[in-house]
């Protein structure tokens, strides 16, 4: 029995130098003249130049050096930024405002004007958003509602992580609806990629075109008198593709008409909430930490200071930047400012192969040379990982070094079949008889069984996916979250 | 010739110099390298050859890939049911135990983060055996081997299993259950066997609650009569160093049980009053079937309260006989997903008890 890689056996080191070699000339072209891409005439897009090849190990001692960052004791400052999140109410105090909850918003519990009496009660009291927040974890679905319906009123962004968590154990839709209301109110639009999946629905379908019809005036586009269940739709995506590229809400409505005029949230208690979710990521259990990834990664650039800060972290522990990482790289471009913290990280023994996918989702256009260097890494999860960061970044120079990695039948199968996902998302045929190498490599995995018929299947979709945004925007009604809400 | 030309031809150049420069001197010191013995593992500077794939283990190790392959460690990141749960894994917070980075380098009792490569083997050879340096790590030292494995204190213990199986808290439940100090993970579900050619090892095929034999084991059920003629149904955790049932949501273990007239027909029950723990679609089932009880951990903020049966404890239940009643059948049934019909591939019958009651 051999050490080395069965399915890829050691090259002769004059060889690996070479190749090494022909890399590091193609990288330093490509770095220094980014106007030399041209586009062919099949829509292939091809560097001008040496064809690149990727190194070998040999080269693994000269790859591109790594900008250094100031270090920072990230749980520390989180447990000093985590006193300014607001007090949860003591046990009496949270029976008196339960109390209040199920008496103004439980239907059948009291009187309509008793309850009425108690809403207002409960509205002037200095702790009712605690008390709302509370709410949304009620047993009947109503006060649910109802508690999602106040908050989105009340203009106090430090209710968005509670409305966050909520919308992603929330199973009746209903809810759904006001929880993604209350949070586009509140400055975050992760909730608008299900609104116009609640179209769908008759329970759901005219409060969910009432809110879509306010959340677009508010971007200020354009509708028609009688807008349409598609042309809702339509505008909605607009907004929502904003939101996700941007991580900021688009506004530009009749002044005074915006709640939250556009700004990205910001306030000590909201920190302090988040800083005090982060403090979850040492944790051995993954429930705390789950709750604080699917948060921050719905919030945009809200939390963005606090990853910066996560992403420094060189504690003991490697799991307060991994865990940032992973907020990070599902934020995509929203965090793309955050590229040189990300980059610091490529060579950290744990988070390298994460931190290489992130630099795509970011689409830090700095990473490149780092990832060319890294596709012919002897590890093959960091030579998955640089050719999947490739094909996030959409660079056209990176074509050639993946084809070469491609058609290398010595390199192992799990870097073939990512570096062709990537190869699809950049070489885009313009018709069915135009080569489509990366998609090609990928169905045919598929038919002969070839490789993990999930993952395959998972690629395959999301190459076709991307592919049909990148042509045009995508029409179809978003389902909602009960449908494919990624953490149900 | 353009600025900008010229500094790319005078860049290009220098390049060209120092490739062709590096190139030589990497030859030459290949070169050089062929000639000299190999260096022995215990040289300083040895730099150990990283493996890759559970594959590359088999070489050496066929018996012990028989028994591992097809199990659920083997299966964990493409276990239909898992993937149905997790929603194709878009849930990523199971990706990082169902397709696990070497536990060693991710650190031990502290939970594993995911990797991306080799999904077909799930936790694979190389989840337990890759040492934090990427050398093989195993129980003994075997400078012979050519894996050349080194003995790791922590190797087989339950702070390396917990890696993963704490998270739904099994290695803080056999912390304070009496096996501990006594027996460990190890124990029950990777016994000591004997392999060809004399060698003592341990069997990779890590039973647990997909296994009758082992669900068996678990537990003791009982069904008896009290003395003021209610019936009554006991389970004791005897076998389980941990809850019985153990892990969270899709696990369930439930109590049945029906009354018979003289003809052999179901009779109707009245009056019993189901514990909130019982799901409403769950109380009253087909051919006069009540469940009675159910064992199960509550999923995220599931309403309920948690009902797994601790380590060595034991716990009853009482149901009043209809008039009638000649006979009563009793089951103990185990849902790998709680919400599965009794026919359903995922529920087994551990135990069946009768009890006649004239």
């Amino acid at each position: 029995m051999t050490a080395s890689n069965p399915a890829r056996p050691s090259r002769p080191r004059g060889d690996a130098a070479l190749r090494a070699a022909a890399l590091t000339f193609a990288v330093a072209l490509a770095a220094c003249s980014p106007s030399d891409a041209d586009a062919t005439t099949d829509g292939e897009v091809q560097p001008t130049g040496t064809s690149a090849e990727p190194p070998s190990t040999a080269a693994d001692a000269r790859l591109p050096s790594v900008p250094s960052i100031e270090p920072v004791d990230a749980l520390s400052v989180f447990a000093e930024r985590a006193e300014h999140a607001p007090t949860p109410p003591d046990e009496a105090r949270e029976t008196t405002l339960r109390d209040l909850v199920e008496t103004a918003f439980l239907p059948g519990y009291a009187t309509p004007r008793l309850a009425g009496l108690a809403r207002d009660e409960l509205l002037a009291e200095d702790d009712a958003t605690r008390a709302l927040e509370q709410g949304l974890r009620h047993d009947d679905a109503d006060v649910r509602i109802q508690c999602a319906w106040q908050l989105g009123q009340r203009a106090d962004p430090t209710a968005l992580p509670p409305l966050v968590a909520r919308l992603r154990d929330e199973v009746d839709r209903r809810a759904q609806l006001w929880i993604c209301d209350a949070m586009w109110r509140l400055g975050c639009d992760t909730g608008l990629e299900f609104l116009p999946g609640y179209f769908r629905y008759e329970d759901t379908a005219n409060d969910a075109g009432r809110s879509a019809m306010e959340r677009i005036r508010h971007a200020g586009l354009p509708l028609s008198e009688q807008p349409t269940w598609e042309e809702l739709g339509a505008a909605i995506v607009e907004i929502h593709d904003h939101w996700r590229l941007t991580g900021r809400p688009l506004v530009g409505g009749p002044e005074g008409e915006t709640p939250h005029g556009g700004e990205t949230p910001t306030s000590e208690a909201l920190y302090g909430r988040l800083a005090k979710m982060m403090l979850e990521f040492p944790r051995e259990e993954l429930r705390g930490v789950d709750i604080a990834r699917a948060v921050l990664r719905s919030l945009g650039r809200v939390g963005l200071p606090l990853l910066r800060t996560g992403l420094r972290d060189r504690g003991d522990t490697v799991r307060v930047r991994f865990h940032t990482l992973e907020i990070v790289e599902r934020l995509g471009p929203a965090a793309h400012d955050l590229g040189p913290e990300v980059l610091a990280l490529v060579d950290d023994p744990i988070c390298a192969s994460l931190a290489l996918r992130a630099l795509g989702e970011l689409g830090y256009a700095q990473a490149l040379p780092h990832l060319l260097a890294r596709l012919a890494s002897e590890d093959p999860e960091i030579a998955v990982a640089a050719a999947a960061g490739l094909g996030g970044l959409r660079d056209a120079r990176a074509i050639a070094p993946l084809r070469t990695v491609l058609d290398d039948a010595e390199r192992s199968i799990d870097e073939r079949v990512w570096t062709a996902a990537s190869l699809a998302l950049l070489v885009v045929p313009d018709d069915d008889d135009a080569p489509d190498p990366g998609l090609s490599f990928l169905e045919h995995l598929l038919e002969t069984d070839g490789y993990h018929r999930p993952t395959l299947e998972e690629l395959v979709d999301r190459t076709k996916r991307e592919r049909r945004l990148a042509s045009s925007r995508w029409r179809a009604p978003a389902p909602g979250p009960d449908e494919s809400d990624e953490e149900r | 010739m353009t600025l900008q030309t010229s500094i790319r031809l005078t860049l290009a150049g220098a390049l060209i110099a120092t490739v062709v420069g590096t190139s030589w001197a990497l030859t030459r010191e290949n070169d050089a390298a062929e000639h000299d013995p190999a260096p022995a593992a215990a040289d300083a500077g040895f730099v150990p050859a990283r493996f890759t794939s559970s594959k590359q283990c088999r070489e050496c190790h066929q018996d012990v890939w028989d028994e591992w392959h097809g199990t659920q460690h083997q299966i964990a990141y493409e276990n239909p049911e898992v993937r149905k749960l997790s929603n194709d894994f878009r849930t990523k917070e199971c990706q990082a135990c169902h397709l696990p980075k070497p536990v060693f380098q991710t650190g031990l009792a502290q939970r594993t983060l995911p990797r991306v490569t080799r999904p077909d083997e799930g936790v694979g050879c190389l989840s337990c055996h890759e040492g934090p340096d990427g050398r093989i790590v195993g129980r003994h030292t075997v400078d012979d081997a050519p894996c050349t494995p080194i003995a790791h204190t922590e190797f087989v213990t339950a702070t390396q299993c917990e890696t993963c199986h704490n998270q739904h808290g099994t290695t803080d439940q056999w912390r304070e259950s009496p096996f501990f100090g006594k027996q460990d993970c190890a124990d029950c579900h990777m016994p000591e066997i004997d392999r060809a050619g004399g060698r003592k090892g341990r069997s990779h095929v890590m039973p647990g609650g997909h296994d009758l034999a082992t669900l068996k084991a678990a537990g003791r059920f009982e069904l008896e009569r009290g003395d003021d003629g209610a019936v009554v149904t006991r389970l004791t955790n005897v076998g389980a160093g941990h809850n019985y049932p153990t892990e969270e949501r899709s696990r369930a273990l439930d109590v049945l049980v029906r009354f018979l007239g003289d003809d052999g027909r179901p009779l109707a029950v009245a009056g019993f009053e189901h514990p909130e723990i019982v799901p409403e679609h769950m109380r009253e089932l087909e051919d006069g079937w009540l469940c009675i009880y159910r064992y199960r951990s509550p999923y995220r903020d599931e309403p309920i309260p948690n009902t797994q049966l601790p380590s060595g404890e034991s716990l009853a239940q009482t149901v009043t006989p209809p008039d009638g009643a000649a006979r009563v059948e009793a089951r103990l049934m185990y849902r790998r997903n709680p919400f599965a019909p009794d026919d359903h591939p995922e529920v087994l019958t551990i135990e069946e008890r009768t009890l006649e009651l004239r």
